[in-house]
């Protein structure tokens, strides 16, 4: 007599007679990195998705930059306004685009060795403007009226003088030589006639009656209201100071890194998402088909994804991109093309392992198509490890589609470029040691990412099917 | 009456094993003794988790640390406590006096060298010897063991080999280098019940002809009574019982080994008759025990059963077991003390 | 084995007429042609070169024009670098790519194999947690952010090494300085990949039978990780390498750029920038021909490790 004779029921498996997923879903939870990976990967990827909001709240735009703030680096901070220290004499100032209801808008701008300063609106939707000098306005300039003047005033706000220039919009052709420059601006220049003790001045130019402007696009004409000087002080708008602090510096256009690298954190995301999806159905589907044909069918299937996996895939990729444009369907088509073979390969076998199973055996008995049999009993029980793949496909094609950014392969939507991390990368590396921040942020956003999602697949591997830790 | 008279080849003394990992502790062998004399087959019996094989893969420090620990105990080879040996005092023991070989001869041979590359740096490592030699002393012993045309076939690889022969291959790995002790584990369990006869007999005849030691550790009892001369039962990781062969099929004393014997289906049972399987299930031993451990499933445990623990102890005749109701000649007697027969 | 070899064999020209079709057609279906830049042409210019260059005729007869010059090994004339063929360039460049992804697959293999054995035997050790942590890394951080950051650090600030250039020493080889940082960042994240691959293998095979059966037999801890245990845990590295060296193809794209190095990598994304048709098929071709020859290379590589493999 040989056999055992002692029974042993495996007391383990009765205890924990629960489903393939709670039991990987509690495997995972226990592994701290992966959940800690969870965590970084949500939060990086609501950040992206509220880009617009932290543009708004921090008051820059993703795709104007402004040439007299290029390159600063992290922490740097400005007033609200354009016109900054170290600016030329003759640089507009801008009124941004949450500025543009406000009630009141004060520049506060300090001027040392200027004898000459113009304040210049593009007149469109600006009813009334008013200037002061020192803190308190006092007399208005309605554009509208029949009357435009400047006044200055003493330190206590008190008129000082006679007004200096009567001004309005019927009367252009009465204006200095500088005004109507331009078609539909009025320029308002103004001289000092007399210093403070100190020899410092401070004028302050107040809109009133808000939507004033928006954002100046280079030269476009768009409302704007200008002020020509030295140094913008503060800005004040409905009393409050605006201040706008990039807290990652501004890249090579000015434009806020911060608010960058989260709308390239949108692209990357969208591309390694949907690149990922198409690879998902074709793979599923196709690896499905060859796994429940099985025999011929199955065999010249996987031969063909076999000469499919012998080429160098990105290569074509390139070829594709450059050739039949940068379009972002192309994109995604040509992503989700590489890695659907991998995703095919790994269900054609999961399913034949199942088809063998007693439950596939009954639904055929049972005389089920072999549609819903697929469908029905045969996809559903590969999810795990599709769910563990394509966890792993998504920080790939992620890298893939920043790989083609990087060397100049940027997608473009409707003809305009959208710039993943990797054309961050790019710019970064291209700037230069002086200017590492533009380096070494988005690389780093993008590093906490992949390394979250690689651990997160891991981890998935793990839980799903321990006997596999640690592979690949 | 089991004293042994001359020094054995192996004793093991209050050998305790645990385990440490991230799922609790296991307390794998809890105060184990036994010994083997020269040229004695000994056979380790139990049910699968009992501590057999971890008792015997300690004797040659085969158990990974972490996450095992010997917590106490001795292990003394020809007198020589194993357990304080140095890392290259252990590695002349191992495979050079004490041999050991496994369960499983389609996965214990490494796929991947010949076996004559197996078979020769056994003997190179722990004799004296030209490649040459080696290699000439290796053919010799599969041919001991029965391989055919073991001169041409020592360079095969061992997937061209069916499971009997590697096990026999298994078995000249383990004794080319005339060992003084070789342990069994379960070395027929995974072959089919032909070829584990041959196995059993190419075993009993190299242990005759070389004059060794052997330790044959096993959950069938029909193994241990065609082949050994006294045997070890473990539950729990402790001796319950040890005895002569066959008083212990005659009279065994356990109720464990009762039972153990009782589960056995036998030739002559008549057609119908039901398997008597042990009811319940053995303990999981995430602590020592201190009762005893078989008393949850024993069907004669008392009070006392599950409160203290038996130690290993011998009856008036001499017979170890521990128990504190042991039965004998199929009676059940009680003792009148805990430990009376000290 | 022999049959397995035969079917892959036979696989190899499958596999390379699927992928000059593939670019050919679509490097000539694309809108436009080579020579109609930004500048408008003279017709009969355009017409001229058209037929210099054999683009006058229909697809299909140009097709099979293009491969009638690869069986002859003649990749044609480039379009855009006047007075050069496509072989000629390739001669040129290819060299210095090929020195530069050696030394870095020399570098990924000693690196990543050292890491995953030591990392595979000593698990949970404090050399473990560290390598995989680095080696996840390694994973995540592509090239192309460890390659500028490289030049960065060890170029611009401290000076080191060369931030970017290629000064020959001896024909494609350059002095060794100008290697370091290039062949660093190619070879990370394949040695991150071969440390992990390596080290689950490890794992794998120390907890087979066989490995206690050597233990058993008193041999030392290195013997027995070199002569039982490496064998079959590299058995996953091998099979890696066949991607491994297309991900070094591609890697060498963005590597040959940031560096400023001369090797074909760089020459491929100038010439699918600018058009260049034959130059661009004839750098696919000899990439899928290099990756196709790996790919057998690690059958045969695989079958000599695995004696279950050589003699079924």
């Amino acid at each position: 007599m040989t056999a055992a004779p002692i029974t042993e029921p495996e007391i383990t498996e009765i205890e924990q007679g629960v489903s393939l997923y709670a039991d990987a879903w509690r495997r995972l939870k226990k592994n701290r990195m992966a959940m800690a990976s969870v965590f970084v990967i949500g939060f990086m990827a609501v950040l992206c998705a509220l880009a617009p909001l932290f543009a708004s709240l921090i008051g820059v735009s993703p795709t104007y930059g402004f040439r007299w703030i290029r390159a600063q680096p992290p922490g740097f901070s400005h007033p609200d306004a354009p016109n900054l220290a170290g600016l030329t004499v003759g640089s507009p100032a801008l009124v941004r685009d949450h500025q543009r209801d406000a009630k009141e808008l004060v520049f506060e701008t300090v001027y040392r060795e200027v004898q000459e300063y113009r304040l210049a609106w593009r007149r469109r939707k600006i009813s009334s403007l008013s200037l002061t000098l020192g803190a308190a306005p006092l007399d208005e300039l309605n554009v509208e009226g029949p009357h435009t003047y400047l006044q200055e005033v003493d330190s206590n706000g008190q008129p000082v003088g006679e007004k200096l220039y009567d001004l309005s919009l019927e009367k252009k052709g009465a204006l200095p030589a500088a005004f109507g420059e331009r078609e539909r601006s009025g320029v308002i220049v103004f001289r000092r006639v007399r210093e403070d003790p100190e020899g410092v001045k401070t004028y302050t130019a107040q809109l009133e009656a808000g939507r004033v402007a928006s954002l100046l696009d280079d030269g476009e004409p768009i409302d704007s209201v200008e002020i020509e000087g030295r140094n913008v002080k503060r800005l004040l708008m409905d009393g409050a100071e605006q201040e706008i602090t990039h807290y990652l510096g501004t890249d090579l256009s000015g434009r806020d890194l911060f608010v960058r690298i989260l709308y390239g954190g949108q692209i990357s995301l969208m591309v390694g998402l949907v690149a990922t999806i198409v690879s998902l159905m074709i793979g599923v589907v196709y690896g499905a088909i060859s796994g429940y044909a099985g025999g011929r069918a199955d065999a010249l299937m996987m031969a063909v994804v076999d000469i499919l996996y012998g080429i160098p895939y990105m290569f074509l990729v390139i070829l594709l991109l450059v050739n039949f444009g940068r379009d972002i369907r192309v994109l995604f088509f040509a992503l989700g093309a590489v890695q659907w073979l991998t995703m095919a390969r790994i269900v054609r076998g999961q399913v034949l392992s199942l088809k063998q199973k007693e439950f596939v055996e009954a639904a055929r008995m049972s005389g089920s198509t072999p549609a819903s049999i697929m469908f029905r009993h045969l996809i559903p029980n590969t999810l795990g490890i599709v769910v563990v793949y394509t966890t792993l496909t998504v920080p790939a094609v992620i890298l893939q589609e920043s790989f083609l950014a990087f060397i100049g392969l940027t997608v473009e939507w409707k003809g305009e470029s959208l710039d993943s991390w990797g054309a961050l990368v790019k710019a970064g590396s291209d700037a230069g040691l002086g200017r590492s921040w533009l380096l070494i942020w988005p690389s780093l956003a993008m590093a906490v990412t992949l390394f979250s999602m690689n651990f997160l697949g891991d981890g998935l591997r793990d839980a799903f099917d321990p006997q596999q830790r640690g592979r690949t | 009456m089991s004293e042994p008279t001359t020094q054995p080849v192996l004793a093991l003394e209050d050998l305790r094993v645990r385990f440490k990992t991230d799922a609790g502790t296991v307390h794998a062998v809890n105060g184990v003794n036994f010994h083997v004399a020269e040229g004695e087959t000994l056979g380790v019996v139990g049910e699968s988790g009992c501590g057999k094989s971890v008792t015997n893969m300690t004797v040659l420090r085969l158990i990974p640390t972490p996450p095992g620990e010997v917590t106490s105990g001795r292990i003394l080879y020809r007198g020589q406590n194993l357990l304080e040996l140095s890392n290259k005092q252990i590695r002349q023991v191992r495979g050079g006096k004490i041999s050991m070989i496994f369960q499983d001869p389609m996965t214990s041979l490494n796929p991947f060298l010949r076996i004559s590359k197996q078979l020769t740096e056994a003997i190179e490592l722990h004799s004296d010897v030209t490649p040459e030699q080696a290699r000439e002393r290796a053919i010799q012993e599969l041919e001991r063991v029965g391989i055919p045309d073991a001169a041409r076939r020592v360079d095969s690889y061992p997937h061209e080999f069916s499971g009997g022969m590697r096990q026999r291959v298994m078995i000249a790995m383990a004794l080319c280098t005339d060992p003084d002790l070789l342990i069994a584990d379960e070395p027929t369990t995974a072959l089919d019940v032909t070829i584990q006869a041959q196995i059993l007999e190419v075993l009993r005849r190299l242990q005759a002809e070389k004059g060794m030691s052997l330790i044959l550790i096993t959950h069938d009892l029909a193994v241990v009574a065609g082949m050994c001369s006294r045997v070890v039962v473990m539950y729990a990781g402790r001796v319950v019982e040890e005895a002569p062969v066959d008083a212990l099929f005659e009279d065994p004393r356990h109720p464990y080994t009762i039972a153990l014997l009782a589960s056995v289906p036998r030739l002559d049972d008549p057609v119908g008759r039901h398997l008597n399987p042990i009811e319940g299930l053995p303990p999981k031993l995430a602590e020592e025990p201190t009762s005893c451990a078989f008393a949850p499933r024993c069907a004669y445990a008392e009070d006392r059963c599950r409160s203290e623990l038996p130690p290993l102890e011998p009856d008036q005749d001499g017979r170890l077991r521990a128990c504190f109701f042991p039965f004998r000649g199929g009676e059940r007697i009680d003792l009148p003390q805990a430990g009376g027969a000290e | 084995m022999g049959r397995y070899l035969f079917k892959r064999l036979a696989q190899v020209p499958v596999v390379l007429f699927v992928l000059i079709t593939l670019s050919f057609f679509m490097v000539r279906l694309a809108p436009g042609n080579p020579f109609s830049g930004e500048k408008k042409m003279d017709p009969l210019v355009q017409e001229a070169l058209n037929e210099k260059y054999g683009l006058d005729a229909s697809m299909p007869v140009q097709f099979v024009r293009y491969l009638g010059g690869l069986v002859t090994l003649d990749l044609g004339p480039s379009y855009k670098q006047k007075g050069l063929t496509v072989n000629e360039i390739i001669a040129e460049k290819a060299p210095v790519s090929a020195v530069l992804g050696l030394s870095a697959m020399i570098v990924a293999l000693a690196i990543g194999l050292t890491a995953g054995i030591v990392s595979g035997i000593r698990q949970n050790s404090n050399f473990d947690y560290g390598s995989m942590a680095v080696a996840m890394v390694g994973l995540s951080v592509p090239t192309f952010v460890v390659g500028p950051l490289l030049a960065l650090v060890f170029g611009l600030k401290f000076g080191w090494f060369p931030v970017a250039g290629y000064e020959r020493m001896l024909g494609p080889i350059p002095y060794p300085q100008y290697l370091v940082l290039p062949t660093i960042a190619l070879a990370l994240p394949f040695a991150a990949r071969i440390a992990r691959l390596t080290r689950a293998g490890m794992l794998d095979v120390i907890n087979q039978d066989y490995i206690r059966t050597a233990w058993a037999k008193g041999l030392r801890e290195r013997v027995i990780v070199l002569r039982h245990a490496l064998r079959g845990a590299l058995l996953p590295v091998v099979s890696f390498l066949g991607p491994a060296v297309a991900q070094i193809l591609t890697g060498s794209l963005v590597v040959e750029q940031i560096f400023q190095i001369p090797g074909i990598g760089y020459e491929f994304v100038k010439s699918a920038l600018n058009r260049d048709y034959t130059l661009v098929l004839g750098t696919v071709i000899l990439f899928g021909v290099l990756l196709v020859l790996f790919n057998l290379l690690v059958d045969v590589l695989y079958g000599f490790l695995d004696p279950r493999i050589r003699y079924s």
